[in-house]
């Protein structure tokens, strides 16, 4: 009795069991399944971007860290530079001056020799006549032309040894 | 509990009768088991949040864990048929723990047993014939041809197991709670009652539900 198959409780068990598998997968285990594959990829993707923006930032951060490594390099070299063209200019300027001086003072001592020549060409005019007149003067005469020529050359040595 | 011992060894009555055919008790039952699922799966189901409360949260412990048992024994590539294997669990278990409420286990009876037996026969060979065709025919004279009969006997005696184990676990679980409900009306059936209807139901739809799986998987996927 137990064991004997009823063929009608057999068949609507079947179609029972195929009824609830189709409830179930549409109303249950599909949504379900769907629903968390969604959060698994959207976990996933959250994952995903924030260790890619987590690589952007890190990428910035060196591509900025770089920037001002070549900033300040760039600095030191543009300082450097300045500072050894005004080196440059300050010997140039220093050159410049000395020489500038140096011309200047040739000039001054040239002159002076020149104008020193000068006088003392006229002072020797002067004196040489002067002397003529003061000798006759105190000789009362006329000197000789040998006379004359011994006490111009006496006069000149003892004034050249003046001059020098 | 379900009444006398009498009454659990007459079988299934018939509750009413629709066009000449005899719904019998278990149908009925069954269709309270399937009733009480699908009101369950809408209230489980409504409305999904990315931060899941109470109600999601046994909702997606229940696919989850479905999902982990079918990939664990039959592998990723048939994660298809966790519907149909969560199914049958959620059927199986649930009718088997309706003693609980008084109510004839749909799974007490041979017919209902024997119906998901063939069902699951009828899942083997189909879907081993899909993913193999000529070849797993083939396979039932392997390794010699004068296997045949034995192979076709193994196979045929495969829906005629799983229906007897269910069947023969969930009457005897009713007899036994019928007799010692019949000794000792007082606590001790409550005590046995968890073993009998909660435990041992659970327990024969699991290793329904993995057999099934386990006999899917080998014909359809093992290559001899």
């Amino acid at each position: 009795m137990l064991l004997d198959l009823n063929p009608q409780e057999f068949v609507i068990t079947i179609i029972n069991l195929i009824v609830l598998y189709i409830l179930l997968r549409v109303l249950f285990f599909k949504p379900v399944s769907n629903f968390l594959e969604q959060r698994r990829e959207k976990v996933h993707a959250d994952l995903d971007n924030a260790r890619r923006d987590r690589e952007e930032a890190q990428r910035l951060l060196e591509e900025h860290r770089q920037l001002v490594a070549d900033n300040k390099a760039e600095a030191a070299k543009i300082i450097d530079q300045a500072v050894r063209q005004a080196e440059g200019r300050k010997d140039e300027i220093i050159a410049e001056a000395s020489q500038e001086a140096q011309a200047l003072l040739q000039r001054a001592k040239t002159e002076i020799a020149q104008e020193r020549a000068k006088v003392l060409q006229e002072l020797r005019a002067d004196i040489s006549g002067l002397s003529v007149a003061i000798v006759e003067k105190t000789l009362a005469r006329t000197l000789t032309p040998q006379d004359q020529q011994a006490f111009f050359d006496a006069v000149l040595k003892e004034m050249d040894s003046y001059a020098n | 509990m379900i009444g006398s011992l009498e009454q659990v060894l007459e079988g299934p009555k018939t509750v009413f009768t629709v066009f000449g055919l005899p719904i019998t008790e278990s149908v009925v039952n069954t269709w309270i088991v399937m009733a009480v699922l699908v009101v369950l799966a809408l209230i489980f189901r409504r409305n999904l949040k990315l931060y899941p409360d109470k109600k999601q949260n046994i909702a997606e412990i229940i696919v989850e864990a479905l999902d982990g048992l079918v990939t664990s024994t039959m592998g990723a590539r048939n994660k298809n048929f966790m519907p149909f294997i969560g199914t049958v669990f959620l059927l199986i278990a649930f009718s088997n723990i309706l003693g609980i409420f008084g109510l004839r286990p749909p799974t007490a009876d041979f017919s209902v047993t024997f119906a998901y037996g063939v069902v699951t026969f009828c899942c083997i060979h189909f879907f081993a014939l899909k993913a193999k065709g000529w070849s797993y025919i083939k396979g039932f004279g392997q390794p010699f041809i004068f296997l045949l009969p034995i192979n076709i006997i193994g196979e045929v005696a495969k829906p005629f197991s799983l229906g007897m184990r269910l069947f023969g676990n969930l009457l005897g679980g009713s007899v036994i709670m019928a007799m010692i409900s019949g000794a000792i009306a007082l606590f001790v059936p409550a005590v046995a009652s968890i073993y009998f209807d909660l435990f041992s139901g659970f327990l024969q739809s699991f290793i329904f539900i993995m057999l099934t799986m386990v006999f899917i998987k080998i014909a359809k996927d093992d290559d001899d």
